[in-house]
């Protein structure tokens, strides 16, 4: 690239050089002696002249702009720029480009404290966020602890005496409610949790049979009390790296979820694993009413419930598969739902065999 | 046991005593503190977040003395990565979110004091 500079001295360069030339050989082709030698000085003058004012004017020109240049350079650096970092030189364009530049600087400074001021603030309210949720979820454990208790302690007749039935059925009760606000608890927390980014996931090598098993185990007395046929179907033998905790949890809620929407005659559901790829699907599926397409798109937001066919008010809280999606996400996996009306329905979730990379927050 | 929820202490210590346990009561850290000092105990069970002095001062001041005791946690906190570390240089045996089935917190309290 050409330096201003340079162009102006080649231009005017040039053109003394072509004029003092001229004037030099009309002094030696000339016979008027005196006015060769007249036009001689003069050309002489002109070219010395033209070689002054170029120097000056590329002064004059380029080192304002050259400054402008660095200063530029520092403010996309620094995001700071002087004041008046240009004297006034009385060239019109320079005098607007500097003004120019001093506006848009101050336009970009504003604009970045702003943006910082607003970082900070989102930063403090994410704080408190934090603190505000382990504070409701200390005072809202707490209570919980000595109602329990007490119902515990009143349902053991060896302790306390035994209760008339009328009794007994209230402590029912009392216990019944306090379950139920007990899940819903947790259930909010754990929401909360999965909102702010602050659940904790581990890595551990687990075995997909043992995950099933140990679901098949723990939910085969509550089906047999309630005459819903469990199944078990393996067709997964691998090894995976995830959280079993994590995992064992989003299972347990499907099952739950299945076991309530289970139809009343022949109820059944069945649960497993399989390859697929290089995922481990688990599954769980029940013969019950089926979601539609439209309630699909929707059972896994917050709060959320079906109500469609079955006419009864279920008793969750609506945040079940919320949380479960907000697990399986974490645990870098997938979760879905494939039903038709009539079909039952098929709950999944698949993780991969390797172990993904989880950042923990 | 060391909480400072009243509702909490009594309900525990009247299930431990109809359990025939006998069970010390402190509602402020300081006392419960001193009583870590001066008698003996087969098992403490401690909360975490309590006002002026909290669980974690307490397990503080028990591993810089030379009184060493079996600490069972029970809270309702999250226990942050850098607090589970004080908790594990401690000398607590085991940590239970509250609320806890009494039944496993007695179970709890057996194994730990091996009683």
């Amino acid at each position: 690239m050409l330096k201003i500079k340079h162009v102006l001295f080649l231009m005017f360069g040039v053109t003394s050089f072509i004029i003092f030339y001229m004037g030099f050989l009309n002094y030696i082709t000339t016979e008027d002696q005196t006015m060769g030698l007249i036009m001689l000085t003069f050309s002489g003058i002109v070219s010395i002249g033209a070689l002054i004012g170029t120097f000056y004017v590329s002064r004059k020109i380029t080192t304002p702009i050259e400054s402008v240049i660095d200063k530029m350079n520092k403010f996309s650096t620094t995001t700071n720029v002087d004041e008046d970092f240009l004297p006034h030189n009385g060239i019109k364009e320079l005098h607007f480009l500097h003004e120019n530049f001093k506006n848009m600087t101050g336009i970009v400074s504003d604009t970045i404290k702003k943006e910082r001021k607003v970082n900070k603030q989102l930063q403090d309210m994410d704080k408190r966020k934090v603190e505000f949720m382990s504070m409701v979820s200390h005072e809202l454990k707490t209570p919980l602890m000595p109602i329990l208790g007490y119902i515990q302690l009143l349902k053991k007749e060896e302790l306390l005496g035994k209760l008339n039935p009328q009794q007994l059925d209230a402590i029912n009760e009392i216990d019944l409610a306090i379950t139920r606000l007990q899940k819903l608890v947790q259930d909010v927390l754990i929401v909360q949790k999965i909102d702010l980014e602050k659940l904790t996931v581990t890595n551990s090598n687990i075995d997909s049979e043992k995950i099933v098993n140990t679901a098949y185990n723990a939910f085969l007395p509550i089906c047999n009390l309630k005459g819903v046929k469990l199944g078990k179907n393996l067709d997964a033998n691998h090894n995976l790296v995830s959280d079993p905790d994590r995992i064992n949890q989003v299972f347990s809620n499907l099952i739950s979820n299945a076991i309530e929407f289970v139809p009343k005659n022949n109820p059944e559901i069945e649960i497993g694993a399989y390859d697929e790829e290089n995922q481990i699907v688990f599954f769980v599926k029940d013969n019950g009413a089926g979601i539609s397409n439209e309630e699909q798109k929707n059972i896994f937001k917050k709060f959320y419930q079906i109500d469609a066919t079955s006419k009864r008010k279920k008793e969750g809280s609506g945040l079940g598969l919320a949380i479960c999606e907000g697990i399986v996400k974490k645990l870098g996996g997938k979760i879905g739902v494939k039903s038709e009306i009539g079909k039952g329905t098929m709950f999944y979730f698949a993780l991969s065999k390797e172990k993904i990379q989880v950042q923990n927050f | 046991m060391i909480d400072d929820n009243e509702q909490i202490t009594k309900m525990v210590s009247t299930f431990l005593s109809l359990n025939n346990h006998k069970c010390t009561i402190a509602n402020h850290a300081q006392d419960g503190l001193e009583f870590m000092i001066k008698n003996e105990y087969d098992a403490v069970i401690l909360d975490l977040t309590m006002p002026d002095m909290d669980g974690y001062d307490i397990l503080e001041k028990i591993n810089e003395s030379d009184i060493r005791y079996k600490v069972i946690v029970l809270t309702a906190s999250n226990i942050s990565q850098e607090n589970m570390e004080k908790i594990k240089q401690s000398e607590t045996k085991i940590i239970l979110q509250k609320p806890v089935d009494i039944d496993v917190l007695l179970e709890k309290i057996s194994q730990v004091a091996n009683l």
